[in-house]
């Protein structure tokens, strides 16, 4: 067991499973602690010493922050093959 | 353009993700309601966040948003898109004609989870502009779909129907009950309902959409839609309803009017 940032979203847990900096922002993945089929994408922002989950912009940065993790895990799961 | 099943299982095994390829829970329309999932999530309110002890799932999330990418669009242009400085994954909008695709599979092999569906057709029914701007997709294709419902195992079942959309988000549901109303066969106009009993107490179109106020937990959308139909159009300021404009009364809007009056109400089209 280690730990890892989560929240409570409707009355669901989410777990942070990954984090990616892309420029000025930070991509954070979450997914339901239950359903795996069940997840989010959000930013994070720091107020104070605080962090927050910020919804996505638009369908658009939706779609870039998922390109991001692919590309990530991709590589990695092709690395770790190789 | 999508990808065949054997098309996406080959490039999952390609990438060695052998196991979420060959895994029982895999499957296409379930990865299209989750990207839908995602992103409606994505919108909603923030939350601060606290630190947990709980085993890290990484490799199962990548394994799921892998599927997703791949069923939904192709991971090749996603890969290719991630290459360039610039992400430009959002012009890719195929991402949506894929998740029709698989619907209209899910439909027509009668796999389609009630519960599910309105998400789906809320995947469909919208799409991002050039702007990024989620828009709606033309009626017909959200039409056909639930007709397609409507003709397959279930049958004119109004109930069923009523429950699909009770599950749209609230911004679908008036659109989706005057796409229903436009097919021919299931059409039900003030003046020429089509009446299910032989009291004509009750039309095709009144079950609808109290099936609409039934299905739904919302107390004000069950308020909305718990009456008759006529009286819903009286209630939401259409005073009549023909989706073909008969000859016989030129004044009366058409179902592109009725859209056309929820787009100017805010919604983007």
């Amino acid at each position: 067991m280690i730990d890892v940032n989560c929240c409570t979203f409707n009355g669901k847990d989410y777990i942070e499973v990954e984090r990616i900096e892309n420029k000025d922002k930070v991509y954070a993945y979450l997914v339901n602690e239950k359903d795996e089929y069940d997840f989010m994408i959000r930013v994070v922002n720091k107020e104070d010493d605080k962090e927050f989950y910020d919804p996505l912009s638009s369908q658009t940065e939706f779609e870039k922050a998922m390109a991001l993790f692919l590309k990530k895990n991709l590589k990695a799961t092709e690395d770790k093959a190789a | 353009m999508s990808m065949t099943d054997e098309e996406i299982i080959r490039y999952l095994e390609k990438h060695h993700f052998h196991d979420t390829a060959k895994e029982e829970s895999f499957d296409r329309s379930k990865a299209a309601s989750c990207i839908n999932l995602s992103y409606v999530n994505s919108r909603k309110e923030r939350v601060a966040a606290q630190r947990k002890q709980v085993a890290k799932r990484v490799g199962i999330f990548a394994g799921l948003a892998l599927s997703v990418l791949v069923c939904v669009n192709g991971v090749k242009s996603y890969v290719s898109a991630t290459d360039d400085k610039e992400v430009a994954a959002s012009e890719d909008k195929n991402i949506f004609e894929g998740i029709s695709d698989f619907l209209s599979t899910a439909i027509n092999g009668g796999e389609l989870n009630m519960n599910t569906l309105g998400r789906k057709l809320g995947a469909l029914a919208r799409k991002p502009n050039n702007e990024g701007e989620l828009v709606y997709m033309e009626q017909s294709i959200l039409s056909q779909c639930i007709i397609d419902l409507g003709n397959g195992k279930y049958g004119y079942d109004f109930d069923k129907i009523g429950q699909s959309i009770a599950r749209l988000d609230r911004d679908l549901q008036d659109y989706a009950v005057c796409t229903v109303l436009y097919d021919e066969k299931m059409r039900g106009t003030l003046d020429n309902q089509i009446y299910v009993d032989e009291n004509k107490t009750e039309s095709n179109a009144d079950l609808t959409i109290k099936a609409v106020a039934k299905w739904s937990n919302d107390e004000d959308i069950k308020a909305k839609y718990n009456k008759s139909f006529e009286q819903f159009l009286k209630d939401a300021k259409y005073e009549s309803f023909d989706p073909y404009k008969k000859s016989q009364d030129d004044n009366a809007p058409t179902i592109k009017a009725i859209v056309d009056s929820l787009i100017e109400r805010g919604y983007k089209r």
